[in-house]
């Protein structure tokens, strides 16, 4: 009897319902919930693209641009605009043609030598029109002529006439 | 809900939309719809289990305000966190689970402290002395010995005043009971047991002593 009075006094004690609009609220609250999270995930969207965006806007207008911009070269002794490449003819005189030599061995040495001159040798040669300086002169290579020697005179490679034997098979038994 | 209106619908003006009951809905069916984002559906949980969820609340608090805002805020946090939900266990042991937890974190917490030591402090709570004359029906029956028996419940430890609140609230059963308290059937048995033993040896030391 006790025990069911005690359980009947736990029971009361639980015994109540949440107010009639909690529902309601409740489905406000996550309908808000749902709104805020939308506009979340748009606002994440939206940063998220904001940098392929960028990057993209970027290129395009360098790509757009890169032909149209003229560069102008700045100050220094590389890039000055009064200073022009020399005509052709200044910058090296003529090769003599080579001579023929018979020394084989002397032509190649003489060759190499070159070559590694012509290698060391500055490309260009730069003329200034400023007035006050000396249109700058390199000092023409000295080449040896290069000789090679004529080649020998074939000699004919004679064949003898080939000579066949006869050959004896015999019967089969 | 409404059968949604799709594109074959719409197309055909014979076909009848179809009307679904929600009534008939399993929670599981409205799980699924919830997490599509259907706040009808959810609704339609919290309108389910929202007396489950607020009496869990109510035993472990004793406040009606503390346990109706706990329940608010399992419910909200069950709508967060719905995706988790694996469907091992029932929503409702689910939902319970999150109700417990965190109506317990509020029991913890410093300030509902102070506020029940308040109320424990208050007149009403106040033991009350024991009445003469009454047979052991009359006793019973009078609103003196239940506020006793109240105040013993209230004095017992938590451990064996949840099992017995949940118990006799009439909402759970054991299996759900030790889900929320993550115990054992047989122990949340032995606690509720233990928690009216305690009470009768409490209501005979104070002198009632024919009652039972």
């Amino acid at each position: 009897m006790l025990d069911d009075l005690i359980d009947g006094v736990a029971r009361q004690m639980t015994a109540s319902q949440p107010s009639v609009a909690f529902t309601r609220r409740v489905v406000a609250r996550v309908a808000q919930l749902e709104s805020k999270g939308h506009r979340r995930r748009w606002g994440r969207l939206v940063w998220l693209l904001a940098a392929p965006a960028t990057v993209f806007i970027v290129v395009m207008a360098v790509l757009v641009f890169r032909d149209r911009v003229v560069w102008q070269p700045s100050a220094g002794p590389r890039s000055n605009p009064t200073r022009r490449t020399a005509p052709a003819e200044q910058m090296a005189p003529e090769a003599p043609v080579a001579e023929a030599t018979s020394d084989t061995s002397k032509v190649h040495a003489h060759a190499r030598a070159s070559d590694v001159n012509a290698r060391s040798t500055p490309p260009t040669m730069v003329a200034t029109s400023d007035p006050d300086l000396a249109p700058l002169v390199t000092a023409p290579l000295e080449i040896v002529p290069l000789g090679v020697a004529p080649l020998p005179r074939a000699v004919p490679i004679e064949v003898d006439a080939l000579s066949i034997g006869h050959i004896d098979i015999a019967a089969m038994p | 809900v409404r059968g949604n209106p799709g594109s074959a619908a719409a197309g055909h003006p014979t076909v009848a939309t179809i009307e679904v009951s929600i009534g008939c809905v399993s929670d599981a069916d409205l799980v699924v719809r919830a997490r599509e984002g259907d706040t009808e559906a959810f609704g339609e949980l919290v309108t389910r289990h929202q007396t489950a969820v607020f009496r869990a609340a109510l035993a472990a608090l004793g406040s009606t305000a503390d346990a109706e805002d706990v329940t608010q805020e399992a419910f909200i946090s069950a709508y967060t966190r719905l995706s988790s939900f694996r469907g091992n266990a029932s929503f409702k042991t689910w939902l319970l689970t999150i109700a417990w937890n965190r109506a317990i974190n509020r029991r913890r917490s410093l300030r509902w402290r102070w506020t029940r030591t308040v109320n424990i402090d208050t007149p009403d709570m106040e033991l009350e002395p024991m009445s003469g004359g009454l047979n052991p029906e009359q006793l019973a029956s009078s609103d003196q010995f239940r506020r006793a028996v109240r105040r013993e419940i209230l004095a017992l430890s938590p451990k064996l005043r949840d099992a017995l609140l949940l118990a006799q609230s009439g909402e759970y059963g054991y299996d759900e009971i030790g889900a929320m308290l993550n115990k054992a059937v047989g122990t949340i048995k032995w606690r509720v047991s233990q928690a009216r033993r305690l009470v009768k040896a409490r209501l005979r030391a104070l002198g009632y002593t024919h009652v039972g």
